[in-house]
């Protein structure tokens, strides 16, 4: 039975000149897992915020349960039983994880007031009954981003029930949580509920959904069910015209140089389990050396000390020789590191600002007062980034009026359009499209080839695995070396679990 | 240099395309300011007509009362500029009334001193003196941010408040000119004001002068490295941090930028129209300032539309005040409901998204 249906949906964005949505049709069936999945910018998200009354559709309808439904709200939504799950959390970082899920629904006491206890405690309940560990009483900025993940899915779990809409819910988890999501996904699913899931990772929906549909440029290419194709069609499905990754393809010959990075007896502490202990590490000219870990184990820590955003406790970080804290910002960011951060939102980008200064804001001021006073250098340089990272339609528009993954493209495009001498990437990969994810590890590869030294920080084993030289991973803040012997996927998960610290 | 390039040279810009919407924020406050001044002249006068012609028509029906429109405009748009600058770092300063107050209380006083030993060359002096005033004002905000991370839009306000006080304690107290009913200090001798342009018109040259700053800031802004990065820090402060700006300038000197225009907007008064300092003189200052920068959504370019629109709001309100029974401060209250007007613009914006 059709729990869901969206006939005929049209979406015009005036701000973007951008048809996001074009005749869309789509159903989702109780008990189902649906896949919605296509590049960037196909309109997956844009139908996900339709479906879920973040936005109204110029014209077509929405049907639940077989009758019209019109929402004016998100709430109308979730008076149906929608939940969302964004790709982007959308919490109240200074209230507890408690309170973000009770938020606009809270229980009272006293007539107007909170009852705070009975918000933790039904949160407790909630978290029980789906299997989540996170502190109720933990104030949300405290939280990784896979515990702000977890509360995210609560809160929609909370408030929906029948249909849940999960938009790249898998982009900033590790393995594990990947994982305990994936479990929680079927279980939903065989309890009767719809879930929409709209994702890149071509593996996980193959193993995950039960149907799938392709968009294209705002337009249903195709609906089938996932046992009808594999991982590596699939992939060609989302990206036309991209091949699967051979891991195997590798460089060969390109001789190691100095060390550019170097991160000696390295402690930091007061993030809990995040903490760093005594983490020893060198990266040389012409490797990529990747470390990998499952949230909290560190891996934001070790970003933060190796884009010199906090110092160590104890501790030497080096970058050519000299400690990092020494180097004048500019220089260091416009002539010797790249630095693509997990968190692009606020580190990455100036999403109010145009594509175009975000393009070029690393070397703005290596341009001479004329040549930016008259603009054209600028734009051209900026176009030309651009350009190599598949961002079209970008003049005069603002960051914010782009789709997540165009937005990890601007930040590739400014960060990797130069010869820095290190790349410290951190989940570079993270809601790409998996045309645009091979193009953006292919330009790794060249920078490393070419003599970068490249540090890839990622929650994706499969990211180490197609392009790392060198791999660590990261448990509870302490570095194992990974060897390439045996089973490289079974390594990983011993290292990664304390299987085998 | 061909036409093309002259095109170039004009529209290449790595800025986002905000000008489209600035002359619709720009034609929204002119369109509702109409309006609203229509339904006060209706609905607030026993007589309507005399009202909406003395609104309308008496700050344009001569030269004189133009260009005398024209020069209350002029201390507004340096003010709002100020405004300006700190608003695109992403500071809220709502101090710029206390600035301008202390700077024409400074010009006022500096003004005679200096006129005695320079003569005519002295009113550019007393403007600097001014906007020493003004930045010494907005000093303890910019230093507190710097230091300490404190909010500027408390500290700002708070330093404000208190440099009120007593720069109207200081008029009305030891520096009031005893022989004038006026609480108002020393008139400033006439070779040391602001050369009037235009007599018997009250416009002097602060009106070439606020035009220039707003065309230097629009060009600082849309043109220049600095600007970019004073606008990419203001918009996101980590960012710009991660890109290697001088984040630790920017943290206080768009302060004291502000501080130094709001400073000379003041002295601006004092060495204009009013001849001196005068108890209240900056009254709504600040207001119509930040008004100003947001009807001219925070842009440099129309910053002196927005200014002319304010002063014809001050001067049309007052003319049918006086020329009709319209309250003297209807002007103040549909300034406030145009502000309100163009501020909600955003939340239509997305309502019709929505739809």
């Amino acid at each position: 039975m059709n729990i869901v249906r969206l006939a005929s949906i049209r979406k015009y964005y005036r701000s973007s000149a951008a048809q996001a949505l074009d005749g869309v049709d789509f159903e989702l069936e109780s008990g189902e897992i649906h896949a919605v999945v296509g590049e960037n910018g196909a309109g997956k998200s844009t139908l996900a915020r339709i479906l879920c009354g973040f936005e109204r559709p110029d014209s077509g309808a929405v049907y639940v349960k077989g009758a019209p439904t019109s929402f004016s709200s998100h709430r109308d939504a979730e008076r149906v039983g929608i939940g969302f799950v964004p790709q982007y959390s959308m919490l109240a970082t200074g209230l507890t994880a408690a309170e973000n899920v009770a938020i606009g629904h809270e229980p009272r006491c006293f007539g107007p007031f909170t009852d705070r206890r009975r918000a933790s405690y039904e949160f407790s309940l909630l978290a029980d009954r789906y299997g989540f560990t996170v502190d109720p009483d933990a104030i949300v900025a405290s939280l990784s981003s896979a515990e702000r993940r977890e509360v995210e899915i609560l809160r929609a779990l909370a408030r929906g029930g029948s249909v849940l809409v999960l938009d790249e819910p898998t982009s900033i988890l590790g393995e594990k949580e990947a994982a305990s999501l994936f479990t929680l996904v079927r279980r939903l699913r065989d309890s009767g509920a719809g879930i929409v899931y709209i994702s890149h990772r071509a593996g996980e929906i193959v193993n995950l959904a039960d149907r799938v549909t392709v968009l294209r440029s705002g337009v249903v290419e195709r609906s089938f069910a996932a046992a009808d194709v594999d991982e590596c069609e699939l992939a060609g499905l989302i990206v036309s015209g991209t091949a699967c990754v051979d891991p195997n393809a590798r460089r060969a010959g390109v001789a190691l140089g100095e060390p550019v990075l170097t991160i000696r007896g390295v402690s930091l502490g007061g993030r809990g389990s995040g903490s760093l202990h005594r983490v020893d590490l060198t990266v040389r000219s012409g490797e990529i050396v990747s470390v990998v870990a499952l949230g909290g184990n560190g891996l934001e820590s070790l970003e933060d000390i190796a884009a010199g955003v906090v110092g160590p406790d104890e501790g030497d970080v080096l970058v050519k020789g000299r400690p990092l804290a020494k180097w004048p910002r500019r220089e260091l960011r416009s002539r010797v590191m790249a630095y693509l951060p997990t968190d692009r939102e606020n580190r990455g980008l100036s999403p109010k600002a145009s594509v175009a200064m975000n393009a070029v804001a690393g070397r703005l001021f290596d341009y001479s007062f004329a040549e930016f006073a008259a603009g054209s250098s600028p734009l051209t340089d900026a176009g030309r980034m651009l350009g190599e990272f598949g961002v079209a339609n970008w003049k005069g528009r603002r960051v914010d009026t782009l789709s997540g993954g165009n937005r990890q493209r601007v930040v590739a495009s400014r960060e990797l359009s130069g010869d820095a001498e290190l790349v410290v990437a951190a989940n570079p990969a993270q809601g790409l499209d998996r045309g645009s994810r091979s193009r953006l590890l292919s330009r790794l590869a060249a920078m490393r080839d070419s003599g970068s030294a490249v540090l890839l920080l990622s929650s994706d084993p499969d990211d180490a695995a197609e392009l790392a030289d060198r791999s660590f991973a990261l448990y509870r803040g302490r570095l194992t070396p990974i060897e390439r012997t045996g089973s490289f996927d079974a390594a990983f998960s011993e290292a990664l679990t304390g299987a085998k610290p | 240099m061909s036409i093309a390039t002259r095109c170039r040279f004009r529209f290449d810009t790595i800025h986002d395309a905000g000008g489209t919407k600035t002359a619709m924020k720009l034609s929204a406050a002119l369109a509702s300011a109409a309006a609203l001044a229509a339904l006060a002249a209706a609905f607030l006068s026993s007589e309507p007509a005399s009202a909406l012609r003395a609104f309308f028509l008496a700050p344009f029906r001569t030269r004189t009362a133009f260009l005398s429109t024209l020069e209350l405009a002029a201390p507004l748009a340096v003010c709002a500029l100020g405004v300006i600058v700190t608003f695109r770092a992403g500071h809220y300063s709502l101090g710029g009334e206390g600035q301008a107050y202390a700077g024409a209380f400074a010009a006022a006083l500096a003004a005679p001193i200096l006129y005695e030993s320079l003569g005519p060359a002295s009113a550019p002096l007393a403007i600097l003196v001014g906007a020493l005033a003004g930045a010494i004002v907005s000093a303890p905000s910019a230093i507190g941010k710097r230091l300490a991370g404190a909010d500027v839009l408390l500290t700002s306000i708070l330093v404000s408040q208190g440099v009120i006080f007593a720069v109207d304690w200081a008029i009305g107290g030891p520096f009031r000119d005893q022989s004038s009913n006026l609480v108002a200090m020393r008139a400033i001798p006439r070779g040391a004001l602001l050369p009037r342009l235009a007599p018997p018109s009250t416009l002097t040259a602060a009106s070439i002068v606020a035009l220039a700053a707003c065309l230097i800031a629009a060009f600082y802004f849309e043109r220049t490295r600095s600007g970019t990065a004073h606008d990419l820090y203001g918009r996101n402060q980590r960012f710009a941090e991660l890109q290697g700006f001088d984040v630790a300038r920017l943290s206080w000197a768009p302060i004291v930028a502000a501080g130094v225009l709001h400073g000379a907007a003041g002295a601006m008064m004092a060495l204009g129209a009013r001849g001196t300092a005068i108890r209240g003189m900056s009254g709504g200052i600040g207001w119509s300032a930040i008004g100003a920068a947001l009807v001219a959504g925070s842009r440099p370019q129309a910053l002196p539309f927005a200014a002319l629109l304010f002063a014809w709001l001050d001067s049309g309100s007052r003319q049918a005040a006086i020329l009709s029974d319209l309250p003297p401060d209807a002007g103040q209250a549909i300034k406030a409901i145009v502000i309100l007007a163009v501020s909600a613009r955003p939340a239509i914006a997305a309502l019709r998204r929505r739809r």
